[in-house]
């Protein structure tokens, strides 16, 4: 049962070359700010490393730069925040499904997490129920996590970020990496509140997922809002030149909101509508990430 | 104001209903796009606006719609004026046959009043009066002239009223001094008998016979022989006698009379007499004239249709409307 992690990381080599991938693994490695004094061994350097943990006097003996790794950095906890709600039976902006999108995005981090040899733990859930799973650093373990994603498909329970940002401020003690994997769904003071509070503790990541674009559905597409199955939405009525631009304009400023939010509170974030931006995203994200302001 | 044709619109209007019924928009299907958030479309105040106009739109072409399928079945239901004519009725004669004796003077005028009531109920039949003491009197030949019968009757219950001073006096030109005796009444029934022409027609006839039967000297016809000859010529005798509290054998008599003819007594006393009279005769004569009405149908299609051709160009310009 690795279908899903095995296709995830079939993409990360496909679709991007072998240097793409290495840069990812710096990208990730350096996500961690934190340094304790206690030194591990040397490593060569990858691209993405921070500069200022090169070795200056091993390199010179040697003919690659080599960089210092310390133990405390060695097992990290990478929280993936997933909304499995039903609002992730939808599909992105792309037209492509979010479910999967989300998994693709939590199954890629997952795997930089497992190859760099952190755990790993999921919080997922609705606006109902928050499911957490153990901390472990396996493959197979990451797979039943995407898997566990998954198996919410179907779900009628309606989704709050909120929900599984609050779980982690109550439940969780320690620092770890948080990997939130959101929807559009607007970020309101009691979000902001949230995210204020684990932003003290934890690093955190955003990645939103875009919903669809409702004022170019085509008309053929016959959409649905997943909240209510039995009504459909009036593509001729969205696709209305005025309906279109107060929509544009509103998605706009909440676009705007969010950006504004999201880098008030330091947190690294990014947009995503298909497979094809993941790898590329991810990477924006983790550099954007090491050289935000701290 | 009837629909002729009310089954037909009846089934193409459940047609209609499993047509929409079953050509109705399909549900969400497994190949409809599931969304998520419109909250973020649906709660601008331009799409709210939007819907609200679509709304009006949608409802007004159900209006337009509804009004010309249910206009177009009422012209499929072919509204008709039905009209049934009674041709039997100016086949009908009939005779008012009155006693001016005078043991009936103190009753004439009633029953003149009582025949203009009579005639105020027929339709269609010719009227006639002879009046009748020792000798019978023609007072106005068969008619359908009801004017000119209201007249004559009008008249001749003035001059009963005022015994003979004003109006018309008959009770003297039906006892002339050469014939003797008074009321005879089977000679008056044959004189009435006699007065109904056009006898090679084949006519309903009936007449409403006043008397009191108080014969007084020698007719020439008894009123058996009367009654053979009433009988012979086919006409019905409705008796119509002066109230009297017990049944004397002249009442009998008449009674008989009218069995024969295939008649009815009846007497003058109640207020309903003339309404059992004429509901009498006119039933009695529907029976023995039947499947003789027909019925005209006066189609009325122009409004319905008329209204579904312009809801018909209302439906095509909406169509147009909505799809540009």
């Amino acid at each position: 049962m690795t279908a899903l992690l095995n296709r995830i990381k079939a993409r990360m080599t496909i679709h991007a070359h072998r240097r793409t991938r290495r840069l990812l693994d710096g990208d990730y490695s350096s996500v961690f700010h934190g340094h304790s004094l206690d030194f591990d061994d040397l490593r060569d350097y990858i691209p993405g490393d921070e500069i200022r943990d090169i070795d200056w006097k091993a390199t010179a003996r040697h003919s690659n730069p080599l960089v210092k790794r310390y133990v405390a950095h060695r097992r990290h906890i990478l929280a993936l925040v997933v909304d499995s709600s039903r609002n992730f039976d939808a599909v992105t902006s792309a037209g492509v499904d979010k479910r999967q999108l989300a998994i693709l995005m939590a199954g890629m981090t997952g795997y930089l997490a497992v190859r760099h040899g952190d755990d790993v733990m999921l919080i997922h859930g609705s606006a109902q129920r928050t499911t957490a799973s153990p901390r472990k650093g396996s493959e197979a373990h990451l797979e039943n996590l995407l898997q566990q994603i998954l198996a919410e498909a179907g779900t009628d329970r309606d989704g709050s970020i909120d929900e599984q940002l609050q779980w982690i401020a109550s439940h969780i003690n320690h620092r770890m990496l948080v990997v939130v994997i959101s929807d559009q769904a607007p970020l309101g003071a009691k979000e902001e509140a949230t995210i204020k509070r684990l932003r003290a503790q934890h690093e955190i990541l955003w990645i939103t997922i875009t919903d669809a674009d409702l004022a170019q559905l085509p008309a053929t597409s016959a959409p649905f809002d997943v909240s209510r199955p039995d009504v459909g939405l009036p593509t001729s009525v969205m696709a209305n030149p005025n309906v279109r631009n107060e929509f544009l304009a509103a998605e706009a400023s909440r676009k705007q909101h969010r950006i504004d939010l999201l880098s008030k509170l330091g947190i690294s974030h990014t947009e995503i509508a298909h497979p094809d931006q993941a790898l590329g995203n991810l990477h924006t994200l983790l550099l954007r990430h090491r050289r935000g302001p701290r | 104001m009837v629909l002729m044709f009310w089954w037909l619109a009846l089934i193409l209007l459940v047609l209609a209903t499993a047509a929409v019924f079953f050509f109705r928009r399909p549900k969400a299907t497994a190949s409809s796009l599931a969304v998520a958030h419109s909250g973020r479309m649906t709660s601008l105040p331009s799409f709210r606006k939007a819907m609200r106009t679509r709304l009006m739109t949608t409802v007004a072409f159900l209006a337009v719609i509804a009004l010309t399928g249910l206009s177009t079945l009422a012209g499929i239901s072919r509204p008709a004026w039905v009209e049934t004519v009674n041709p039997e009725k100016k086949l009908r004669d009939v005779m008012l046959c009155l006693d001016v004796s005078g043991s009936m003077l103190g009753y004439d005028a009633d029953l003149l009043e009582a025949y203009q009531e009579l005639v105020d109920r027929f339709d269609g039949e010719r009227i006639g009066m002879t009046v009748f003491n020792s000798t019978a009197v023609s007072a106005f030949p068969l008619t359908d002239d009801y004017d000119m019968v209201q007249n004559y009757l009008e008249e001749a219950e003035e001059g009963f009223r005022t015994w003979g001073s004003e109006g018309t006096d008959y009770s003297w030109s039906t006892s002339p001094p050469n014939i003797g005796g008074s009321s005879l009444i089977g000679d008056g029934l044959v004189s009435c008998v006699d007065n109904f022409d056009r006898q090679d027609e084949d006519r309903s006839r009936s007449i409403i016979f006043a008397t009191d039967n108080m014969l007084a000297g020698d007719p020439l016809f008894d009123l058996d022989e009367a009654t053979d000859i009433a009988v012979d010529s086919e006409v019905r005798v409705y008796s119509l006698s002066p109230p009297s509290v017990l049944t004397n054998p002249q009442t009998k008599e008449l009674k008989s009379v009218s069995d024969r003819t295939g008649g009815k007594q009846f007497d003058m006393g109640s207020a309903s007499t003339i309404d059992r009279i004429v509901a009498e005769i006119q039933s009695q004569e529907a029976e023995n004239t039947p499947g003789r009405s027909y019925t005209v149908v006066h189609d009325m299609p122009a409004v319905p249709l008329g209204i579904a051709v312009f809801g018909l160009a209302g439906v095509f310009v909406l169509a147009w409307r909505t799809k540009s």
